[in-house]
């Protein structure tokens, strides 16, 4: 009888405890950058500091965001960005300038003495409601004779397929493409 | 009889061990969680430890709390105070050398009344947290929130300024009276005797900011004593308050000038006056007008007007010569400079400065282009200048003058003196007509108006008397029919209410459409009512499927 009940205790303690814990598969997913290749030389002339990518509130977790009909926001549970999105979006812009620009050595080492500044503030980085990724940003530059340039870059994709592996590509996709019209203006 | 005695050997372990392992495993795991789980510890130097309390004072980030003080204790110099804070894991990688740190407490200052919560519920350690930066341990709690929470955006200026009025940091920055930015710091340039102003204008302000932006002190209330009187104006009540810095960009500079870069500087004027008052040097030009009398009622800024359209201002009065000397050097005539300022006139600017000087030396020599000084307030007794072109008194051609005159080397206009600058002229005008005003015609004009009026108040009290009558003669009559006229009047304005009426039938819809709402809204509610922030956020388990479009 004493064994019985104990079986039964611990089978109950067992199933108490394994109810209070939850096993959730979570996938997370990455923005494509490529690996970037070091410059040597002179860096004395020509340094870009990149201050930062600036994210709206809402914007900024690991959570992807969607827009439903009317005032509805969908933070996802299942399916995250592996880092919070500023802290892609941040890697990810100086691996893309550092392959982009043949002009500039990119740093966001504030102790490097650097002759340029480049702040990017995101407006848009999501699926819209018609299944188009758009990226939008603001950016700020300051060359080393202070002269400033200021920008909107707005790219669309559209999805080429269904998931998340779609979207994040073609949210990817808008974003390097963004990048890439940047890189034109403040090269030039 | 025998007793037979079984003998059972005693397990090795018993399943009642379970439940004190099951235990030790829990406890095992809280330590672990609250040990490993701890983010890092700061330490945090403060003036004083004022509200400050060990292990309640809380550092809060957008009012959520992302660590604790731990202890307070004094730095070895006895100068200040350390407090060591434990901080969350989660805001491990917001602490670098750009995170900044401040007690909230209530506040009364220029920005407005700020931190009321604490009152109750004690003060708080605020923290401004930033990405970039080296990671750092040891921050200096600051007295004061920094002036600029929101480093991130906006351009930076320097603003110049002469000015003894006092601007300090946090001091608003302001643009048609909204709140465009903020002064960061305020510092004295003592090579250079002035003092400079770094300031911040936030977006999208940022965007109205030229090169030909203007920048001034907004002091609330100016009164200002001109040539053209007294003069009172007051900003809005805000400013009035707090003061600050106003700036202003003209409509045509906003897309055609170049944007200034961080750190540009421009000039911080003293009042929008002096703004308004100010052309640029480049666009005027300047002439002298010689007097047989000194000038009085004239000073800086008396305006120049030709044609009843201000064209220049006073610049200099008296003026002398290069190297005159005032008891030594004869004085002849006075001469005053005036300043002929293209912008208020000429809005072609393909026209240059020279054209309009030949323009004007042209009407001196062939139109007779001649200055005076006139009143212009009666009360200040204050001046003007005003140029007319000289018409000839018999309305032929004007006399063209060939020689033009010169003094220490400007253009001199010819001058015409008019004695008590044309007011005598005007007194003797007016006191003129008053002498053949018919005093005695207007007296029996007068005396008639009031024989009239009598008569047509003898009238009035005529027609009151009849009315009375009137009025008696209808109480005296039956009035039933009449008063059932109007009771039919109302029964048929009743039945337009009735159950039948389209009114009714109107009123009736209406009711059905609101309550079919009504009844549309109650499982929204009961949402609304189960999450208060249901209608913002989905609280499904599943995330949707991204789709592609179709």
């Amino acid at each position: 009888m004493k064994f019985n009940k104990l079986v039964c205790t611990a089978a109950v303690m067992m199933t108490v405890l394994s109810g209070c814990s939850e096993t959730k598969d979570i996938r997370y997913y990455s923005l494509d950058s490529a690996d970037y290749y070091a410059k040597t030389g002179n860096i004395n002339n020509n340094v870009l500091f990149v201050k930062g990518v600036v994210v709206p509130e809402y914007l900024d977790s690991k959570s992807f965001v969607f827009r439903g009909w009317g005032h509805e926001i969908f933070y996802t549970n299942e399916n995250k960005w592996i880092q919070e999105l500023s802290v892609l979006l941040n890697d990810s812009l100086l691996k893309n300038l550092r392959n982009r620009t043949e002009k500039w050595f990119v740093t966001n080492d504030k102790s490097i003495k650097n002759n340029a500044e480049l702040t990017v503030s995101i407006n848009n980085f999501e699926l819209n409601d018609k299944s188009i990724a758009v990226v939008d940003f603001d950016y700020k530059f300051i060359d080393g004779n202070k002269n400033l340039k200021i920008g909107t870059v707005h790219h669309e994709e559209k999805m080429t397929g269904d998931g998340y592996d779609a979207m994040v590509s073609a949210l990817n996709t808008a974003w390097q493409s963004a990048v890439d019209e940047m890189v034109m203006h403040i090269d030039n | 009889m025998s007793k037979s005695i079984k003998i059972r050997k005693e397990k090795f372990y018993s399943f009642v061990w379970i439940i004190p392992i099951v235990a030790v495993c829990i406890a095992f795991s809280l330590v672990y969680s609250t040990h490993f789980n701890k983010g890092p510890k700061i330490s945090l130097i403060l003036n004083s430890a004022d509200g400050l309390e060990a292990g309640k004072t809380a550092i809060k980030t957008k009012s959520v709390e992302v660590g604790k003080i731990v202890s307070i204790s004094l730095t070895d110099d006895l100068k200040h105070v350390i407090a060591e804070a434990q901080m969350n894991k989660d805001v491990a990688h917001l602490l670098n050398n750009e995170s900044k740190f401040w007690i909230e407490k209530p506040r009364v200052d220029r920005k407005g009344v700020s931190g009321l919560s604490t009152i109750l519920s004690g003060y708080y350690i605020e923290m401004l947290p930033s990405k970039i930066g080296k990671p750092e341990k040891t921050f200096v709690v600051l007295d004061e929130p920094p002036a600029d929470l929101d480093s991130s955006n906006g351009l930076y200026v320097s603003l110049i300024s002469t000015s003894n009025k006092k601007i300090t940091a946090g001091d608003i920055i302001r643009f048609k009276g909204m709140t465009a930015g903020s002064v960061v710091t305020a510092d004295y340039d003592f090579r250079n005797h002035y003092l400079v102003y770094n300031v911040v204008i936030k977006p999208p302000f940022d965007k109205i900011v030229t090169n030909s932006s203007r920048f001034w002190i907004s002091s609330g209330i100016s009164a200002t004593m001109g040539a053209e009187g007294f003069h009172i104006d007051t900003d809005s009540l805000e400013s009035i308050i707090s003061g600050g810095i106003s700036f202003d960009t003209p409509d045509v500079d906003v897309y055609s000038s170049s944007k200034p870069g961080t750190g540009h500087r421009f000039t911080l004027y003293d009042n929008f006056e002096e703004i308004s008052n100010r052309y640029d040097d480049d666009k005027t030009i300047d002439f002298v007008i010689l007097l047989n009398k000194p000038p009085k009622g004239l000073v800086y800024g008396s305006p120049v007007y030709f044609s009843g359209v201000q064209v220049g201002i006073v610049k200099k009065v008296p003026y002398f010569k290069q190297g005159f000397e005032l008891f030594y050097d004869e004085v002849s005539k006075s001469a005053v400079m005036i300043s002929i300022q293209m912008q208020r006139f000429e809005h072609n600017n393909n026209r240059s400065v020279e054209e309009l000087r030949s323009d004007i030396v042209n009407l001196i020599q062939n139109k007779n282009l001649t200055a005076s000084v006139e009143t212009l307030n009666l009360l200040t007794q204050r001046n003007m200048i005003s140029l007319y072109e000289e018409i000839p008194a018999n309305g032929g051609a004007a006399t063209s003058r060939n020689d033009i005159e010169y003094f220490d080397g400007y253009v001199v206009i010819p001058s015409q003196e008019i004695d008590f600058s044309g007011l005598q002229q005007d007194i003797a005008t007016f006191a003129h007509n008053l002498s053949e005003l018919k005093i005695n015609e207007m007296v029996d004009n007068v005396n008639a108006l009031i024989k009239s009026s009598t008569q047509t108040s003898d009238n009035l009290a005529e027609i009151s008397k009849n009315i009375n009558l009137i009025v008696e003669k209808l109480q005296r009559d039956d009035i039933s029919g009449e008063l059932l006229d109007t009771l039919n009047l109302l029964r048929q304005t009743l039945n337009s209410y009735g159950e039948d009426s389209p009114l009714y039938s109107e009123l009736h819809k209406s009711l059905k459409n609101l309550n079919d709402t009504v009844s549309s809204l109650k499982p929204v509610m009961r949402k609304v009512d189960e999450k208060s922030n249901s209608l913002v956020f989905s609280y499904d388990k599943q995330d949707p499927q991204p789709k592609a479009a179709k």
